[in-house]
């Protein structure tokens, strides 16, 4: 009877041990397992989100001139607008709209130093014969020299004659008594877009004329209108002679735009285009280039 | 430890009682009570007590059971203020001094007590052997929860004190009157304060109050008692007759005669009895109530190790309960903590996208800004030539307004022109010339050189400020000389006229 009473108080003492111990393993378990790794998971959640909210913080600051939505709204009315002055600038300022007809006329590169020195030549006939038609004087040459060298293109030898002939024929169309000087300026490029892909070239042409008021007046007319558009750079107007003469010498500079020129008129130094000696490149135009190509790399535009 | 329900059971020499009872409010309810005759042979007894209390239905109710008077004592030993001894030491001095007296070995347990002011120690000490008897009948009944085992004189005055009348003072004595002698207890309230078994020959239901000896012990044992406790206080105000002997005619006469005191039967005590001829299931109601008792803990004689296998089994599902609780609380944690966690992640998660859109923002509105920036630089030289073309003709309007006839104008010219500025052809090209600054920039200033015959020059003021009126015209003044051009050609040609020079700078913007 003692033994087994004994007997039994052990095994309940046991009983109530195992209970107490499988207790305390099970919390213990919970707690190491579940519950610590838990409380650090959420631990570095907040470092997380104290994180995020510095980030966020800095926004809201940026964000006091203006939320960004708002900037970005005004931005993006900005850059339509923009699009839509690009669009009727261009419209505007294209001298040469019938430029495919006058590409087609372009010779090839093998043969256009040739051909170039025949339309120099034959230009120079034309001129002169309207010229004297119009009853208006006209220099030696047109200024552009009869040589081509190695590492130029004639294309562009070409356009700029062209500029020049139009110029020249927007002047007698005006009817102005004489063309003194005739010089074709270097050309000067403008990407249209990022990468140079696009460029548009203006061919400044300075002459100096001698001509009424009436007629030069007339004559900057012609300049300013769409399809005969040239850029008037440069504008220096004198009375010649005693008071009361009423000739003047005019000293201007116009440029012509041509655009859709692409391959063979990038800047200097681009990998995919060859230098065009002989052309200017901006060097706003380049830094921004730079800049863009640059920006582009470090934060690419995601939409 | 307590239980909901208990059997009393009271092993007689020939008859064992039990009576099942419960506490409900706090009143002891009597459910059943029966009683079954026993024979002589230990092992038969058993064998019918156990398919007895089956039949009974009892065997999933914790069974108490009595020690009798003759195999026990109850010393109640009065603790005075001051007494440096523990209750303890009491404790042990009185066991050590019993089993030295008796030579025999004591179960003992002991409660401490206060009535009428004093502070008592009840110590029960019980026969081992019979002890152990009694333990051996309880586990041979149930195996699972032995019950109690009590001093059957403390279950008596047990029933007396909760089914009787409240008393408002004195002490009762009580008398259990059976087949093999008579138990004398008396108390006070609920507390027992004294016991004794008597010797005397044990009374008879068919022998009529013809023993002459048991009033005799019950006045000496009542002088014994107020000897003991000589305090007003414990007066024995009336005797409780119960047992199978008390039912014998005469009986409560003879004592009442003998002590003086008023004796009354138990069935006439108690204010309702729950069952016929209740003076022989007194003991046994007192031992259920001692199972159901309330109040703290009374006296157990059950051994220690069966004591604390029976605390082990009533403790063990509340250990589970306990260890289940935990681990719940331990659940309810991680449940918060990973409602906390989602939470976070949720909140986390949702800032990220706030910040994603930001930074999208951003940089769309740092390409837009780029791309806007790009056309700007790209229109400048366009818009500069219509531009140009916008200012001359601007700048030719008003001066024709504004010129006076007698005035000679000589000439006309932009800024740069006018100050001969021209772009060497060699020009390196990243250079910032003026020509591609005029470029960009375009027309803004254009100059008016002329001559006048009046010597104050009142005409060109009326000029200047004609020019001023014309729409277009926000700033037109004279050259300062510093920026005068130098051309004697000019001036060899109208020295003979006798006119001034003047030059006028004329600041246009196209509205």
């Amino acid at each position: 009877m003692t033994t087994a009473v004994h007997s039994d108080v052990r095994m309940l003492r046991t009983q109530v041990l195992l209970i107490l111990a499988g207790c305390v393993v099970a919390i213990g378990l919970l707690w190491a397992l579940v519950l610590q790794p838990m409380r650090d998971e959420e631990r570095a959640c907040r470092h997380e989100v104290q994180d995020l909210e510095r980030e966020l913080g800095v926004f809201q600051v940026r964000m006091e001139d203006g939320d960004l939505a708002g900037r970005l709204s005004s931005a993006a009315s900005r850059n339509r607008q923009l699009v839509a002055e690009w669009a009727r600038l261009r419209e505007t300022v294209d001298t040469f709209r019938d430029r495919d007809a006058i590409r087609e006329a372009l010779p090839t590169y093998e043969d256009g130093r040739i051909d170039f020195k025949v339309a120099l030549f034959d230009a120079r006939e034309q001129l002169v014969e309207r010229a004297a038609k119009a009853g208006v004087s006209l220099p030696e040459d047109l200024g552009i020299p009869e040589t081509i060298g190695t590492e130029e293109r004639a294309e562009l030898r070409l356009w700029q004659l062209a500029a020049t002939v139009r110029l020249v024929q927007l002047a007698i169309d005006a009817r102005l008594p004489a063309i003194s000087v005739i010089e074709s300026e270097t050309p000067v490029a403008f990407s249209l877009d990022d990468d140079a892909a696009q460029m548009a070239m203006e061919f400044p042409t300075r002459m100096v004329l001698r001509c009424s008021f009436r007629h030069l007046v007339r004559f900057l007319d012609n300049l300013s209108r769409e399809g005969s558009f040239y850029a008037l750079r440069r504008l220096r107007v004198e009375r010649l002679g005693e008071p009361g003469a009423e000739m003047l010498e005019a000293d201007i500079v116009a440029g012509a735009f041509l655009f859709h020129l692409n391959s063979g008129l990038a800047e200097p130094g681009s990998e995919r285009e060859p230098d065009v000696p002989g052309v200017r490149v901006p060097r706003t135009v380049r830094v921004r280039r730079a800049r863009l190509a640059h920006t582009r790399r470090e934060a690419p535009y995601d939409g | 430890m307590i239980h909901r329900e208990t059997v009393g059971l009271d092993l007689g020499s020939h008859s064992a009682k039990v009576v099942r009872a419960m506490r409900v409010g706090g009143r002891l309810m009597v459910r059943d009570a029966d009683w079954v005759h026993l024979p002589p042979d230990m092992e038969e007894r058993r064998r019918l007590l156990a398919a007895f209390l089956a039949d009974k239905g009892y065997t999933d109710v914790p069974i108490v059971l009595g020690i009798p008077g003759k195999a026990m004592m109850l010393n109640v030993v009065e603790v005075s203020v001051g007494d440096p001894r523990t209750v303890a030491d009491v404790v042990t001095t009185e066991q050590e001094r019993v089993e030295g007296l008796t030579e025999q070995d004591t179960a003992a347990d002991h409660v401490v007590f206060r009535s009428a002011g004093h502070r008592y120690i009840l110590l029960a000490m019980a026969r081992a052997d019979a002890v152990g008897r009694a333990a051996s009948v309880l586990s041979a009944l149930h195996e699972e929860d032995v019950g109690d085992i009590v001093p059957g004189s403390m279950a008596l005055y047990r029933t007396v004190c909760e089914l009787g009348r409240r008393t408002a003072s004195g002490s009762t004595l009580c008398l259990d009157i059976g087949h093999e002698g008579t138990e004398v207890v008396v108390g006070r309230g609920s507390k027992v304060l004294f016991s004794r078994c008597l010797s005397g020959a044990p009374a008879r239901t068919s022998e009529p109050a013809s023993e002459p000896a048991l009033p005799g012990e019950v006045a000496a044992c009542l002088e014994s008692f107020h000897a003991a406790f000589p305090s007003p206080a414990f007066t024995v105000k009336r005797i409780v007759l119960s047992g199978g002997g008390s039912l014998a005619a005469g009986v409560a006469v003879a004592i009442e005669s003998a002590t003086g005191v008023t004796t009354v039967m138990l069935s006439h005590w108690v204010r309702k009895a729950p069952m016929e001829e209740i003076e022989r299931y007194g003991r046994a109601i007192g031992l259920a109530a001692c199972g159901v008792r309330r109040g703290g803990a009374g006296i157990s004689l059950l051994p220690r190790a069966l004591r604390e296998s029976r605390i082990l089994r009533w403790q063990k599902p509340y250990w589970l309960l306990c260890g289940a609780a935990l681990v719940g609380l331990m659940l309810l944690v991680l449940l918060g903590t990973l409602a906390e966690l989602r939470w976070d992640r949720e909140y986390l998660r949702l800032r990220q996208v706030e910040l994603a859109g930001l930074h999208a923002l951003d940089r769309k509105l740092a390409v837009t800004e780029q791309l806007n920036e790009a056309l700007e630089e790209r229109i400048a030289p366009f818009r500069t030539a219509v531009h140009n073309a916008d200012v001359l003709r601007i700048a030719l309007q008003s001066i024709a307004a504004a010129k006076h006839p007698d005035d000679w104008l000589s000439l006309l010219a932009d800024a740069a022109a006018y100050s001969g500025v021209v772009l060497p052809a060699e020009a390196p090209l990243d250079a910032e010339a003026p020509d591609r600054m005029a470029r960009r920039e375009g027309f803004r200033h254009v100059i008016v050189e002329g001559y006048t015959p009046v010597d104050d020059f009142s005409t060109v003021g009326r000029m200047i400020e004609l020019l001023h009126e014309q729409d277009g015209v926000v700033a037109a003044d004279l050259l300062g000389d510093d920026r005068l051009r130098d051309d004697p050609a000019r001036d060899a040609r109208w020295a003979d006229t006798g006119c001034s020079l003047f030059v006028i700078e004329m600041t246009v913007e196209v509205p």
